[in-house]
């Protein structure tokens, strides 16, 4: 038999390590790698479809993890919503690690997305973002991780928020930010998040964080994405930004709805709560915002103008 | 909890087993799984060309072999892996010591095995375990390779062949389409065979590791160091 090369060695190294699954799923192609685990493409041979299939990846085992997975397995699945990836199983591989299998996502990331899309279509698109944490808050989950990489735009152009895997339960919803009561998915002690994205108390591991984390990092999202667009942010963008994004948890939106209702107000250009405009500036809002009516009125003006000057003549 | 005993009988009592069935077939898989890593480390270390290497690693493991020295290993005192790189570097040293007097018009020395310290070389240690990595897989391959035989399943070791391990430096990645054109077969046919080889080919793994230690904890130890990970 013929050496072995060392990319031989290192593909036979993956394939040992590949998820065995049963008879049920057949693994094939590593989608990638996060924080906690990796994703594979999978077939679901019961049900004849391809699913993506999440499990740890071997370097990470420890107990506290194998639970983090698994939790993370539960969180998704009382997160029944539109934007929030479905999961459709859960189970412990062959080898004893626990894993969980999840819709498979064709699309890209919402950074790379947005490069594409005009800057209403690319808020649009974060509006559904927030519509989802949103709904996420409402049951008491608080995502700790959001960033253009865990949003996902679809073939269909849905917007999917992916990688629940550091998220926080809160047993009181109805608190605001639902500090009480929680549960991690974490070890205790971690500072939890992504550096760039994360809010400033997720770096202090004895801080408590509430849905103002997501607020902030969602804040940092909007100001990339607006930055992406190329040409200069409006202002009051860049204020719902600045908002979202203060180092004072109590001087940001309180809420992701706030932050959304903000965003929906310029969109329909309305007055948005984080800017105080100039005079001029809501002169300018009130002609685009009335164009069609300003416009026909002008017109009106014009011809009554010239039937009266015609007349006179 | 782990599924056996702390201390199984495989590599310690095959190695110095009364059966000589046995004890050949426990020597043939030492050799097999470490030839080439004593080669390789002969080659590094004491800058031997190949054909001198080869032919000093066929004295050695003569040499363990005649004075039984693969029996003499002590499971409680570490890896066999380490014990027969200690029994390599005195022979090694020996030899090469022996080299020099002889070209002196001195005389050859016994080997003494029970003092001698390990090269610190990391460089040649982590050459030693990637060779050893490289064997334990070939081994596990050859093994899938007869299964495969036996079981009339040639196209299956052959997709394998061609995906994980010939196609392994194809760039860009062999696609599953590529193959099942190839072997003219459906593409859900090239994933079904994949899996199949997969974990017959995981499971050879295991029991050539299972094989090769002596305990639970160094066959655990070994199994993360070939595959990264705790493997039950």
């Amino acid at each position: 038999m013929k050496t072995l090369s060392d990319a031989a060695i290192a593909r036979l190294r993956d394939a040992v390590d590949r998820p065995q699954a049963g008879d049920r799923y057949v693994v094939h192609d590593l989608l990638g790698r996060g924080g906690m685990g990796a994703v594979y493409r999978a077939t679901d041979a019961l049900l004849g479809r391809e699913v993506a299939l999440k499990v740890l990846t071997t370097e990470q085992e420890s107990t506290g993890i194998e639970d983090r997975l698994r939790r993370e397995a539960r969180v998704l699945a009382r997160l029944e919503h539109p934007g929030i990836v479905a999961i459709h199983d859960a189970g412990t591989l062959d080898d004893g690690r626990p894993f969980y299998v999840m819709r498979l996502v064709r699309g890209r990331c919402l950074d790379e997305q947005a490069r594409e899309d005009s800057r209403g279509g690319m808020l649009r698109r974060f509006l559904a973002v927030c519509d989802a944490v949103s709904f996420a808050h409402a049951r008491g989950v608080i995502h700790r991780d959001l960033k253009p990489g865990n949003v996902m735009v679809g073939e269909f152009g849905e917007v999917l928020v992916l990688d629940w895997g550091v998220a926080r339960l809160a047993d009181s919803p109805d608190v605001p930010g639902g500090t009480t009561g929680q549960t991690d998915i974490t070890g205790d002690g971690m500072a939890i998040g992504t550096p760039g994205f994360m809010a400033p108390e997720q770096a202090d591991a004895s801080a408590s964080v509430d849905a103002r984390a997501d607020v902030y990092s969602l804040g940092v999202m909007l100001r990339d994405l607006l930055a992406a667009g190329g040409a200069a942010a409006p202002a009051p963008l860049r204020a719902v930004s600045a908002k979202a994004t203060a180092l004072v948890v109590a001087e940001r939106y309180a809420a992701v709805d706030a932050m959304a209702d903000d965003i929906r107000a310029w969109l329909d250009s309305a007055p948005v709560s984080a800017y105080r405009e100039s005079p001029w500036e809501r002169a300018v809002r009130f002609y685009r915002r009335n164009q069609a009516l300003i416009l026909l009125l002008l017109a009106y003006l014009v011809v009554r103008v010239l039937i009266l000057w015609w007349r006179g003549v | 909890m782990t599924a056996f005993p702390d201390t199984r009988v495989s590599l310690v009592a095959a190695l110095s087993s009364d059966d000589q069935a046995t004890r050949a077939r426990a020597v043939d898989l030492v050799v097999r799984a470490y030839r080439t890593p004593v080669i390789a480390v002969l080659q590094r270390q004491w800058s031997l060309d190949l054909a001198d290497a080869e032919d000093l690693a066929h004295d050695f493991f003569s040499h363990a072999l005649e004075r039984e020295w693969l029996g003499r290993y002590d499971a409680a005192k570490g890896r066999f892996r380490t014990f027969l790189r200690s029994i390599l570097q005195a022979y090694a040293s020996t030899a090469h010591e022996s080299a020099n007097r002889l070209k002196r018009g001195g005389h050859l020395t016994a080997v003494s095995i029970d003092s001698t310290q390990l090269s610190t070389d990391a460089g040649v240690d982590r050459l030693f375990e990637q060779e050893w990595v490289r064997s334990v897989m070939t081994i596990a391959l050859e093994r899938l390779r007869l299964q495969c035989e036996q079981a009339g399943r040639d196209a299956t070791y052959a997709v394998f062949l061609a995906h994980d391990v010939d196609g392994a430096d194809a760039e860009p990645p062999l696609r599953y389409a590529e193959i099942a054109a190839r072997f003219d077969v459906p593409v859900t046919q090239v994933a079904n065979y994949l899996h199949w080889a997969r974990t017959r080919f995981r499971g050879h793994i295991i029991d050539t590791l299972r094989a090769l230690t002596a305990t639970e904890a160094e066959f655990r130890e070994e199994a993360r160091a070939l595959l990264g990970r705790d493997v039950t």
